[in-house]
């Protein structure tokens, strides 16, 4: 599993690294455009998700000590969380197309819709294999190994962690 | 103890002896290892004829024009030419490669096991994903002079197309790999679970080729950061992370087949 969350940030940072130098190249046009993102609802998308890790971590702490019926509300929570960011992310994308701004305005929204799409991507698939563990959980068996439930929440930890560095980057950076 | 045999022929039984049996078996994984290194084949010919005489390491990039590309290809000339006969050559050997993962597999999973079918059909697609390039690429440096700029270049483009946008083939054949690894319960696995893991970071690499039809330019071009350089780099990689492993494997099920026998 580490092998993939390694790899997967490697990756990440490729694009990070080629937005940067695409960055240098025109500034203004990358000004210009960050000018044009909703500072707000990245916010908001940035608390969503992080609450969301910590309601999984909660999650894991509450396995840990075999409270299941506590675990599983967080873990609800948990899904709630990357869900309302999916939701919210699409709305974000409907209402930048609205205004004009795609894919093929220019590089800052190229990579802007991009580098968040792969991670939507990323926040859909974690919050599946979130949701198994979910059902998985409200069916309790004798025995258990908290293994594939601690991937799981690394990987949720690693989709937010990506997102923590996208948000400023392409909305804050100066 | 001797083993019993029906021949069709007589219908009477014959006899093969342990000697024979373990003879039989030394051979199989004999010719199991031989098959295994037919990667080297693959690699060998193909990045000597794709990157160094088609000098595709980076490739020329999605947005020359089509006087760009054709000139591109008339200052290759034969070079060009025999890397492509050396990668369409060398590609089918990948399948050999994978009908060796696939054998290892099937002693994972049970008899309805359906992943190490799964290995070897991907591998034969994986194998024709790599020949037909090789054989638009070679089509389009023919007849230099008499080809149109824009017959060059439509047929560079459907290289490449068929090349990057075929990602599934190889996708779904790493995906397979992945999950008959992880799913070996023996107390040391024949490949270990992190193999798994990089089995699935490579299948996860390729969706982004999605993308190439819709960018000349940046990180999703087909000769950009992601398109070319993350995913021909990941490829090369988990053959050199799964091969010897693969080795090993068929060591110990070499020792395991013939303690069976005597």
């Amino acid at each position: 599993m580490w092998v993939l969350i390694a790899g997967d940030m490697v990756i990440f940072s490729l694009l990070f690294g080629s937005f940067m130098s695409a960055r240098m190249k025109h500034p203004e046009v990358f000004e210009t455009g960050r000018h044009a993102l909703d500072f707000h609802r990245g916010g908001i998308n940035t608390l969503l998700l992080l609450t969301s890790s910590w309601c999984v971590a909660m999650t894991l702490k509450a396995l840990r000590t075999d409270r299941d019926r506590a675990a599983l509300r967080w873990l609800g929570f948990g899904i709630l969380g990357g869900v309302a960011f999916a939701v919210s992310k699409v709305l974000e994308y409907v209402a930048e197309v609205h205004s004009g701004h795609t894919p093929a305005s220019g590089d800052f929204f190229m990579y802007y819709f991009m580098m968040t799409g792969i991670h939507l991507a990323h926040v859909i698939v974690g919050t599946l294999v979130l949701s198994v563990f979910w059902f998985r959980l409200r069916r309790p068996t004798e025995q258990r190994s908290l293994a594939g439930f601690e991937s799981a929440a690394v990987f949720w930890h690693m989709v937010d962690l990506l997102w923590v560095v996208l948000f400023p980057l392409l909305y804050l950076v100066r | 103890m001797s083993i019993l045999m029906n021949t069709e022929h007589s219908g009477s039984t014959a006899v093969i002896d342990e000697l024979d049996v373990s003879n039989r078996t030394r051979g199989d994984y004999l010719v199991l290892r031989v098959s295994l290194l037919s990667c080297l084949i693959y690699v060998g010919f193909g990045l000597t004829g794709f990157a160094v005489l088609a000098g595709f390491w980076p490739p020329p990039s999605e947005h020359l024009d089509a006087a760009g590309i054709t000139a591109y290809f008339h200052s290759q000339g034969n070079g060009l030419r025999i890397g492509m006969v050396m990668m369409a050559f060398g590609a089918p050997f990948y399948y050999v490669w994978s009908a060796v993962l696939s054998k290892i597999i099937g002693r994972i999973e049970g008899p309805m096991g359906v992943l190490s079918t799964v290995e070897l059909l991907g591998g034969l697609l994986t194998a024709w994903v790599t020949v037909m390039p090789a054989i638009i690429w070679l089509t389009a440096s023919m007849r230099p002079g008499v080809r149109s700029p824009e017959t060059v270049q439509t047929l560079y483009d459907l290289g490449w197309i068929f090349f990057d946008l075929t990602f599934a083939c190889s996708l779904i054949q790493n995906l397979g790999l992945g999950f008959a690894i992880l799913r070996d319960r023996r107390t040391a696995p024949l490949i270990p679970h992190w193999v798994a893991w990089v089995s699935f970071l490579t299948a996860a690499t390729y969706v982004p080729l999605v993308l190439v039809p819709f960018f000349k330019t940046g990180p999703f071009a087909w000769q950009g950061l992601i398109s070319f350089w993350a995913v021909f780099v990941m490829f090369f990689v988990l053959i050199a992370v799964v091969t010897p492993y693969a080795w090993k494997a068929l060591r110990r099920l070499e020792a395991e087949d013939l303690a069976a026998v005597g």
